[in-house]
């Protein structure tokens, strides 16, 4: 037996493939008449240039210590393949990563039945939205899975609403992955079962903070130029806010409209007595809508868009924000009017966090950290 | 087979068998190296992050239908190159363009290779000189080799050849690589002498 130990274990045996193999004394004497071309060419030469296999390293180093004769092809074929030698890529982003497995995920797990809460504000026909998740609830806790299914009703197509109570932030997950948080006092509707390749619609009253996944395919990145049947409108209001992907905050209350884009691209629509507005929105604008003014045309302002989805968090953070900024913001938030005796004020900057689930503790803390007295009759609020 | 192909062939028969997590983990698994591949193929990073995202929700939808598999990295990386195939012959048929190729163009860059992080840059671009001269297969079936370490045998799967041709399009290529660099190599040992 001419052949040491190590080189017997080689090559490592798969334990299908082993008896397909030529024996192991055919490969070794293969190998002494092999030009620097067989060596490249050879797997396990190969993974033992490039190291990834420990059985191939130990076999080869062996080998050639056996074989002088061969040291010319053999260091040859080292030089070509170490040429070759990889570097290891960067690993990807991890948020890209993260939010390519959560659309898996979501694609996966259709979301489940909502709780049916009583809803405020809610009309005739939202009653009857309101009765459809209560039968959705029904089929959920009737152990039918997880699934959400359509409750079939096959001739009027089944309807889902979410709602809040005063003081409640609920998450919501869209039958396409799209994720919206809800703002207290606030209901969203939509069709129950969402067919791929449909136009996405959902109905807001109230606030949300809408993070929509992108159904279109790549290389369409302009909502206007989008066919409607990737678009995802929020109809809030007289206002139709239609987007691809994005993140932006939409507030539908009684007297305003607003819309806060926070990334990507909204196409805001706005019809009127027949007459069709149209305004495309860029990250960091604001555009609000008042009924009292609805001849006005939209207009835009920019705005801190991240202080506009802070309250998805339950409390707004402050870093260095000028007080100008968030007088503005409680303003459009609540739909205060905040007048500033001293103007110098508005200059100052905060930096913290306060909880803003009620209006009256948040301009309370707000009036203490500036060291000023708080007024407040009904929406008009004066810091003296 | 190796360790890491047996635990995806498992993960996949759990996933096969309605597990959700299952066909997560592989997703987590294999993402970068499919995401890798993809660009290479494209160049078109947003094309490649929808065909994976695709890729994976069909398998999800379709797992009734899918069988056992035996290297699941070399079957998704077969799907993947199918995806980005119809994908990009969609475009290019939408947008007119006359000449279409069937046949993805891999390109490498110095960055790629650590012959280039150690400082030796006349060799670096002499490699990739060497490699862009290369046919568009023997480059692809190179990148599977030593960027992914497939087999022969899984390099031959992934891009629907048999296994022979998969030998000789490296053979091949090996030999001119070598032709260009150990020329190379000679030379600047005769002058380092």
């Amino acid at each position: 037996m001419d052949m040491n130990g190590a080189a017997s274990d080689y090559p490592p045996r798969r334990a299908n493939a082993a008896q397909s193999r030529p024996p192991v004394r055919y490969l070794l004497m293969k190998y002494a008449v092999y030009s620097t071309e067989d060596f490249l060419a050879d797997e396990s030469f190969q993974s033992f240039v490039v190291g990834t296999d420990p059985a191939a390293v130990q076999f080869w180093q062996t080998w050639i210590a056996q074989h002088p004769a061969k040291e010319t092809e053999f260091n040859d074929a080292v030089a070509v393949l170490e040429l070759l030698a990889t570097r290891q890529p960067l690993p990807l982003p991890e948020a890209l990563k993260q939010i390519e497995a959560a659309k898996l995920w979501h694609s996966m797990h259709p979301p489940v039945a909502p709780r049916a809460q009583p809803a405020l504000r809610v009309g005739r026909r939202a009653r009857r939205w309101a009765s459809a998740a209560g039968a959705a609830v029904v089929l959920g806790c009737a152990g039918l899975g997880l699934w959400q299914r359509a409750a079939a009703p096959t001739t009027a197509a089944a309807w889902t609403s979410y709602a809040t109570h005063s003081g409640e932030h609920r998450q919501v997950t869209l039958p396409d992955g799209s994720r919206v948080t809800l703002n207290a006092n606030s209901v969203l509707k939509l069709a129950t079962a969402w067919q791929p390749g449909q136009a996405r619609e959902v109905w807001l009253t109230g606030e949300a903070f809408f993070n929509v996944q992108h159904t279109a395919p790549a290389q369409l990145k302009a909502v206007t130029a989008a066919p409607a049947n990737v678009k995802f409108t929020v109809h809030a209001g007289p206002l139709d806010v239609a987007v691809l992907g994005t993140q932006f905050d939409v507030l539908n209350r009684p007297g305003r409209t607003n819309v806060i884009l926070k990334s990507g691209q909204v196409q805001l629509r706005h019809q009127l007595a027949g007459r069709t507005e149209e305004l495309l929105m860029k990250p960091g604008e604001l555009v609000e809508y008042r009924p009292a003014e609805a001849q006005a045309p939209l207009a835009k302002r920019p705005v801190n868009a991240e202080l506009y989805a802070a309250w998805t968090t339950g409390h707004l953070d402050f870093d260095n924000t000028p007080v100008s900024e968030i007088i503005t913001l409680l303003e459009d938030t609540y739909g205060l009017r905040i007048s500033v005796r001293d103007p110098a004020l508005r200059q100052q900057k905060l930096t913290g966090s306060v909880p803003n689930h009620d209006v009256d503790a948040l301009l309370n803390a707000f009036g203490k950290s500036l060291d000023v007295s708080v007024h407040r009759e009904g929406n008009r609020v004066r810091l003296d | 087979m190796t360790e890491a192909d047996e635990n995806s062939a498992q993960l996949w028969e759990t996933f096969r068998g309605g597990e959700a997590r299952a066909l997560a983990a592989l997703f987590e698994m294999y993402y970068d190296a499919l995401y890798h591949y993809g660009l290479k193929l494209t160049g078109d990073e947003e094309l490649v992050k929808d065909c994976i995202q695709n890729l994976f929700q069909k398998l999800w939808r379709r797992r009734e239908g899918l069988r056992a598999v035996q290297v699941v990295k070399a079957y998704l990386f077969k799907a993947l190159r199918r995806h980005l195939g119809d994908e990009t012959k969609l475009l290019q048929h939408r947008h007119l363009l006359p000449n279409y190729t069937d046949s993805f163009e891999v390109t490498y860059s110095h960055e790629e290779f650590l012959i280039a992080q150690q400082g030796d840059a006349e060799q670096s671009a002499r490699l990739l000189a060497a490699l862009n001269q290369l046919s568009k297969r023997q480059r692809e079936a190179l990148y599977l080799k030593f960027f992914d370490g497939f087999s022969y045998e899984r390099i031959a799967e992934v891009m629907s050849l048999n296994t022979q041709s998969v030998r000789n399009l490296i053979f091949n290529a090996l030999k001119t690589l070598r032709k260009v660099l150990v020329a190379a190599l000679a030379l600047l040992f005769l002058l380092a002498n």
